[in-house]
This record gives C-alpha cells, structure tokens and sequence, in this order.
C-alpha cells in the first residue's frame, strides 16, 4: 500500500513526530507544508470592500505605518506581513491600502485616522501599528480592511479577522461566524510585554493572483 | 454591505431633531402580510407591492384590490434588502448564498441562476426584459430575464458595484461602484461609455429620471448628487445629512428624491431624506424610519411601504 505525501504527513501527526504549533489544525498545517513545499499559496479569500472605504489616503513612508497616536485607547497592535502571488513569488513594492475602526468601533469618514496607503518593500514586506479595531453594532467581527494593488495582478480586497475575537469563543474552527467569510483570514495574536504596555501582534500574509 | 436591517416596527417613539414636517406623507393603501415582510418594492409603475418576508417567503400584492399572493422561492438562504425587483410580470430575488430566482406573478419559477456570491442588489428594465445583478465582490452584470443568463460583467478598479439602474429607454446601465465612481454602459454590449468621478466616499445607489436625462447618486458621503446620466457630470448636490445613504428613489413627477438613511455605526434605517432638487437643502422626512421597508415611485409621485406591525404594510404617498 502507498502512502501520499499528505497521507504520511498526517501519520506523522498522529505518531507525535510532527507536533503542531499553537492553533494549528492538522489539516490546516499539512496543508500549509504542502504549498510550502510546491511553492505555490493559495490566493487570499477576498471580502468586502465597503461601506467605509475612502479614497486619497495620505502616503506612508516606506513599507511601514504609525496608524495610533500618543493616548490612543485600545491594545497596541503590530501586523507584519508580506505580498505573494499564487505561484509563489513575491510581490515588491505592491500599493496596501488598510483602514479599520479606533477602539471604539468608529470609522473616520471625514479624515484618514486609522487608515494607512503603504507601499510594500523590494521583498514584499509591510507592517504597521495600530490598536485592535473595535466592536461596532453592524459588523460582529473585528476586522481591518486591506485593498492591495500591483501591476500584473488582480487587485485584492480583503479582511484581516483576530482569533482572540470574542464571538469565536476561543475556537474559530469550531465557532465561524457569518460575519467572517474564511478561517484563512482569521489570525491567531501573540501578546507580548513592551517597555511601558501589553502589545499585540499578528501576521498577514497577502496573497494575489496574477492577471 | 452585508448588514443592512430593515423593519424593528413599533419600537419606542423616536425623536426626529433633524425632522421638518414640510411634507406630508399620507397613506395609501394597507395592506395584510402573512409573515413579518422585512422589505419591498414598489412594481410595474405602482400597481403591485412586491416583498420578502424571515421564512424566505415572496409576497406579492395587487394594490387596487389589496389581494397578496404568497410565493416560496426555495432559495438556500436569506434574501438581502434591495435584492428583490419587479416589474409587470416577474419578479427577481437574491439570495445571501448567490442564488438568484426569477418568478412570473402566479408564482412559477421560471429561471434560476447561482453566482457563488452574495446578491445585494436588483433592478428590471422597464419592459422587464433585463436585469442589473449586484453582488457583494463584482462589478454589476447584466442579465437577460428571458433566458435566465448572463449577457456581460461591467469592471470596476477594485471592489463591488452597489446600485445599478437600467434607463427608461433600456439602453443605458448605470451603476454605483466601490472604488467611488459612477459608471456608465452601453446595455446592449456592457461597452464602458464613462466612469465619472465621485465622492472620496462610496456611493451606494443611483436611479434615473423618468426621461432619463439625470441619475440621483447617493452613498456613503450622506448628500445627493444629481448628475446628468449622459456625461455624469455633477449637476447639484443636495446638503449631507452626517449619515450614509444607502437607497435613493427620484420621483417621475417632480424634482424631487427619496433617501434611506442609515445610522453610521448599526447600518440600520436612521432617516429618510427628501430633496426638492430646486434647494440644497436635504429634509427629514417626520416619519419613524425604522418603520420604512421600501420605496419607489408610481406616475403621480413619491412612494413608501411602511410596516405598521408584522400583519399590516402601509403604502403612503409623499407630497
């Protein structure tokens, strides 16, 4: 009898020779072992763009961005990431348009806080720091909102979702909401001590698909 | 927007501060509703009531004799508010799943469709014989209603279209789209004839006059523009009200344009705005807006369907 590669892969699971990092899924894990190995990622699930996006967002320096100001409410949060394509590549200097709510769960529609245009580096990467997005009656998840564009790809409208979200209830495998279209958007958070603060971070890698 | 909520009747008396009772809104006709009917859409120039009740149920009332007709679709999931259309003899819902059912007014299925994709909006051209689809993720399609498919997908930059209209002479699509422009297409081969500029903000429906020289675009931004459908170019703009606008509905018979109001942070109905497009000034309508579940027009104006409790509709004029 033949064993495929995922098969053995997930013997190995079961066997303890491979041991899964926190929040991880057995299968969500070989699968992710697998495009590692092919090169090849699955492209982001696209959400929905509005009802607040609003166009002529200042732009950052570089491939970074200080969305909270001095005194701003809410936990401190980093997201780092990188733009692939499908077929493994990186993107460089891809255009990422984000904007999410303040603590409070408001957007602004009359200027650009909480809202970021970057330009992802030669290598892909961008990050900014922000608060964790608030609560608001319309929506149940927090969410940050990203509108990626590069020459040669699709554009890609996204959301980025948090596991530590309270409507998952610890376990966004087992607790989707309808809110959220795709566990593949939902994002585990690492808390971590900063010098004066409790800071978390989260990563969100941002895959397009060729034209 | 996959969270807008129509109908929370006979809540506490609101205050309306911004509500000035220059208008008058008089009603109609009552109608009985087998169902709690969440929203509704005024058909074939006034003469029938179209709406979509919590158990997937389609309803469908003569407004001369008051008789409803109550119809099932066998639609997977629930039907979004804005997407239901009608017309003299079909009527096209949406659901939250991407299926899409078109019924003549005995009932019949008569097409179905599956567009893996959230249906937010319909509109029918007004001899019925196409229908604009949008969707949650897409540019506005094109439908022709006698073969159930698909003649041509518009584009837009990035992101969704919301409202789409056809012009009262067919050969016009308009739509509303997420990158913040208003487009234009030639309806017979969804050819871009302009995509003219707009607010920094979405805009989220369009309709067209009766002699469909102007559109009425309204969205995320809280005013109404009038735009001249030809070019697109801005011709006025109405005052904001602070709030996004999510419906508009320009009357035949006057310069003048209904506007659903949501609340910035609930998405549910805060207002209704009307704009004599002669002033700048957008009104408040002194009415509870929570009550509104659709608007539309017939030959002689302005027209709400409003829920007086979960068995009664009232369709009121606005004058």
């Amino acid at each position: 009898m033949e064993f495929s590669r995922r098969d053995l892969l997930l013997k190995s699971l079961a066997i303890g020779v491979i041991k899964l990092g926190p929040r991880m899924t057995a299968v969500s894990a070989v699968e992710s072992w697998l495009h590692a190995e092919s090169g090849v990622r699955p492209a982001t699930p696209t959400d929905q763009l509005g009802p607040f996006y609003r166009k002529g967002t200042p732009k950052s320096e570089g491939h970074s961005a200080m969305l909270r100001a001095a005194g701003d409410p809410g936990l401190p949060l980093a997201v780092v990431g990188a733009v692939y394509n499908t077929r493994g590549a990186v993107v460089p200097e891809a255009r990422i348009e984000v904007w999410q709510t303040n603590h409070h769960g408001k957007y602004d529609i009359n200027g650009y806080r909480y809202r970021a245009l970057l330009l992802a580096s030669t290598k892909g990467e961008y990050d900014f720091q922000s608060v964790m997005p608030g609560h608001y009656p319309a929506r149940k998840c927090q969410h940050i909102h990203f509108l990626v564009q590069a020459e040669g790809h699709k554009p890609l409208v996204t959301q980025m979702y948090f596991a530590s979200d309270p409507i998952f209830k610890g376990d966004p495998g087992k607790n989707m909401n309808d809110d959220c279209p795709s566990i593949q958007l939902v994002r585990p958070i690492l808390l971590s001590d900063q010098a004066t603060t409790m800071g978390a971070s989260a990563t969100f890698e941002l895959v397009m698909e060729p034209l | 927007m996959r969270t807008v909520f129509f109908s929370a009747p006979l809540l506490a008396s609101l205050v309306f501060a911004n509500a000035i009772p220059a208008q008058t809104v008089s009603p109609m006709t009552k109608l009985d509703a087998t169902g709690e009917v969440y929203f509704a859409a005024i058909c074939n120039g006034g003469e029938s009531v179209a709406g979509v009740d919590r158990e997937k149920g389609i309803h469908l009332w003569n407004l001369a004799t008051g008789q409803q007709k109550l119809f099932k679709a066998d639609l997977d999931t629930q039907i979004d508010p804005g997407a239901l259309a009608c017309d003299q003899k079909t009527i096209a819902v949406g659901s939250t799943h991407g299926a899409v059912a078109l019924l003549d007014f005995e009932g019949k299925v008569r097409k179905r469709a599956e567009l893996k994709e959230e249906i937010t909006g319909m509109a029918l051209s007004p001899d019925g014989s196409k229908l604009t689809i949008s969707t949650a993720n897409s540019p506005v399609q094109l439908w022709d209603v006698a073969s159930g498919s698909r003649e041509w997908s518009g584009s837009t930059t990035f992101g969704n279209s919301y409202g789409a209209r056809i012009s009262p002479d067919g050969k016009s699509v308009f739509a509303t789209d997420g990158d913040t422009y208003v487009r234009a297409y030639n309806a017979t081969d969804g050819r871009l004839v302009y995509a003219a500029e707009g607010d920094l903000l979405e805009p989220f429906d369009v309709s067209v006059s009766a002699d469909g020289r102007t559109l009425a675009v309204a969205g995320a931004g809280g005013r109404v523009e009038l735009r001249e459908s030809a070019s697109g170019k801005i011709l006025k703009k109405s005052s904001s009200c602070g709030n996004p606008i999510f419906l508009v509905t320009m009357s035949p018979a006057a310069p003048t344009v209904l506007a659903l109001i949501l609340d910035e942070m609930t998405l549910h109905p805060a207002g209704i705005g009307y704009w004599n497009t002669n002033t700048t000034e957008l009104k408040q309508l002194a009415i509870d807006p929570k009550t509104v579940i659709g608007m539309g027009s017939d030959a002689k104006g302005l027209l709400l369907v409003r829920q007086e409790s979960p068995a009664k509709l009232s369709v009121e004029r606005v004058e």
